[in-house]
């Protein structure tokens, strides 16, 4: 025991020193700062309109209910911005007054249909003896708000293995792993003190970035299991990528390929129908990434938490047996 | 000059190919392409289910029928409900939804949308708009809006989600990879000395550098046109994706070398290489909403190269964004370059 808190006490005193502690808590802090400060901009993503300046300041208004409009001054300056990277749907009117619409051509459905709509609306085409209403059942999280803040509460996670791994490619270079392999200490003292960092910063940061991002009024506990899990599956991944590869250029090229698996779950979790989601299940970082954001979205029951607790676990046990040799041969 | 740069190249070749860069490049580059051509559905819509309660009877009812016999069409997750409560539930289970309640007699008909609370103004304001002409045009039929397509070869072009995200990859990962990448070569040649080995020999910082940029373009190439390749065959502008790809991984592997300069360690480094490199991933949300571009996503360079490596893979003839992202990129890497011989000759000074 005394061993671990030596070799956790050495990895945390030069962390410190090098500042590697302080960037590696205060980076994944400042990507949920920008991500807090982006979501109200994300989340009021509408459309945009090019108007010509000389409409009736009506219409004006009309299209400013459904979207961003920028004024121009004269049809080549609508053709112009219409034809630039980003979607736009420029309006302008003809001589005798009737509006129409310009596009690139390549816009999205909305962006093609929407002003057509707008337009029929303002020429009174639709019928007015129906009342609308709007009744909201009090749910403010938006889907992009729970996916950021899982897929970033993961990205912390992961960054905790990435470190590991570096450390120890790091340790391999300047030979200190040979100087500890004729000291008192076994291999799993080794393995558990050089985790340690691993766990203990995920945990606190996990929190912070929830703080961050007003997610206050979610079940903590079930937090707690699934950063406690993650941190696990991040620390055998960290040392895989730091026993397979021989210097940092194969360290960052291994590095890559766990973060294309990370990415494959979240983005699989969230494109891929979830009857078809079953190839992804042999990854923990799917179930990582789903029990993030089934507590974040308030649907999680503890039923679901052991569930994907259990796949965590047993998949990263999994990995650990089959890479064990390779890790205990690989900080000989 | 050249003979020196070569030998440098040729040795930076080998040490990459050693380190299995390329054997990884092409990994990533197949499993790609498998990805795209046999895992990623061509159709990615995925529309938010609509849960619907009617109760309404009376002079509109066939037209409210038509109307939401249209919306079942278009998608096939426009559900009916026997009661309100039942919406609620679904709506509370789901995070992504709409809910709908038509009720009223006779002439007058009210058509409620139940929302969970975090939809803008304007998304409700479609909402309505987009019920009410579905209803009109149940009860009057089609009424046209004059529309002028500028550049109508983009008209016709529409791309398969599963395609779509193929100039993603190519700027995201085979551009992108010479930022870190570089990074780490730096740092292995540090702890080993080798670059003040090479300060005491007749060759220039230049030289060391470009070599080492030179790599990790050929890398950035050879990635992007074996996945393109496989995936688009001979249907793209191969002279225009390589000039970007080209000044991409310049651009990325000279940024890399700029950020590596302020570090000792790859373990300092890493983490800031990580957070500028999602940073300059940001405009993949406007690739994907393309009428979310905000002022902060578009001063990034890698907006404009996702767009216009977009433009050669999908060509509609709209050269003129790929032209004058050329031009930014060129003046981007001569500032980009005198930055990164400065930032290294203070580096060697200091070490």
């Amino acid at each position: 025991m005394n061993r671990i808190i030596s070799i956790f006490r050495r990895d945390f005193k030069s962390s410190v020193r090098e500042y590697i502690l302080l960037y590696m808590m205060i980076g994944p802090l400042l990507l949920a700062l920008g991500f807090s400060m982006i979501i109200p901009n994300t989340e009021s993503a509408s459309l945009q309109f090019a108007l010509e300046a000389s409409l009736d300041q009506s219409i004006v208004d009309e299209f400013n209910k459904y979207g961003s409009v920028f004024l121009f001054e004269s049809k080549e300056e609508i053709i112009n911005r219409v034809n630039g990277m980003d979607d736009i749907a420029g309006v302008m009117s003809e001589k005798e007054g009737s509006l129409f619409i310009i596009l690139e051509g390549n816009e999205t459905h909305d962006t093609k249909v929407v002003p057509q709509k707008i337009i029929r609306e303002i020429n009174g085409v639709n019928d007015a003896s129906i009342s609308y209403k709007i009744r909201d059942i009090g749910v403010k999280r938006s889907p992009i708000s729970i996916i950021g803040s899982a897929a970033l509460m993961i990205t912390a996670i992961i960054l905790g293995g990435i470190i590991i791994g570096f450390n120890i490619i790091e340790e391999k270079e300047s030979k200190t792993i040979q100087a500890l392999n004729v000291t008192m200490m076994n291999k799993m003292e080794f393995i558990i003190g050089k985790s340690l960092l691993g766990f203990v910063l995920p945990v606190a940061q996990v929190y912070i970035i929830l703080w961050l991002l007003k997610i206050d009024d979610v079940n903590k506990l079930m937090i707690l299991v699934i950063v406690l899990s993650g941190t696990l599956t991040a620390s055998v991944l960290g040392f895989l990528i730091g026993v397979i590869s021989d210097n940092q250029i194969a360290g960052v090229m291994n590095m890559k390929m766990i973060y294309l698996a990370t990415a494959a779950s979240i983005v699989g979790a969230m494109v891929i129908p979830e009857s078809s989601q079953f190839f992804l299940y042999i990854l923990p970082t799917y179930w990582i990434f789903v029990g993030f954001r089934d507590i974040v979205s308030n649907t999680a029951t503890w039923h679901q938490i052991i569930i994907n607790l259990s796949w965590i676990l047993g998949m990263t046990f999994i990995l650990f047996m089959l890479i064990k040799k390779r890790i205990i041969r690989g900080l000989t | 000059m050249r003979t020196r740069y070569f030998g440098l190249l040729m040795k930076d070749i080998l040490y990459a190919f050693r380190n299995y860069c390329f054997h990884i490049v092409i990994v990533l580059s197949l499993v790609f392409v498998v990805l795209i051509n046999f895992v990623i559905a061509e159709d990615l819509t995925i529309k938010p289910p609509v849960y619907y309660y009617i109760s309404y009877t009376g002079a509109y009812e066939s037209a409210l029928n038509t109307t939401l016999e249209t919306m079942k069409k278009d998608h096939n997750n426009v559900l009916q409900m026997s009661s309100v409560k039942e919406i609620e539930t679904n709506m509370n289970k789901e995070i992504n939804c709409i809910g709908l309640v038509i009720t009223g007699v006779e002439d007058e008909v009210d058509i409620e949308f139940l929302l969970h609370g975090y939809e803008n103004e304007q998304v409700q304001s479609t909402l309505i708009l987009a019920m009410k002409d579905e209803i009109s045009h149940s009860i009057k039929g089609e009424i046209n809006v004059k529309t002028e397509i500028i550049n109508s070869a983009a008209d016709q072009k529409e791309i398969p989600a599963n395609k779509n995200i193929l100039p993603l990859f190519l700027v995201m990962e085979s551009t992108m990879l010479g930022f870190i990448l570089i990074a780490a070569l730096i740092f292995i040649e540090k702890d080993e000395g080798t670059i003040k080995s090479f300060a005491v020999t007749p060759g220039r910082l230049s030289e060391y550098l470009i070599s080492k940029i030179t790599v990790m373009a050929i890398l950035g190439i050879m990635g992007s046109f074996l996945t393109a390749g496989l995936v688009m065959g001979l249907n793209m502008n191969y002279l225009w994706l390589g000039v970007l790809i080209l000044l991409g991984s310049v651009f990325s592997a000279t940024l890399g070398l700029i950020m590596a300069s302020f570090f000792k360690t790859i373990s300092e480094s890493m983490i800031w290489i990580l957070i500028v490199n999602l940073l300059l991933g940001l405009p993949l949300t406007s690739y994907l909403l393309p009428s979310y571009a905000p002022l902060y996503i578009k001063l990034l360079p890698t907006y404009y190269l996702l767009f216009s490596v977009k433009e050669a893979v999908f060509p509609t003839g709209n050269d003129t964004i790929i032209i004058k992202t050329v031009v930014m990129f060129i003046l981007i890497l001569i500032v980009l370059y005198f930055l990164s011989i400065l930032a290294f000759k203070r580096n060697l000074e200091r070490s």
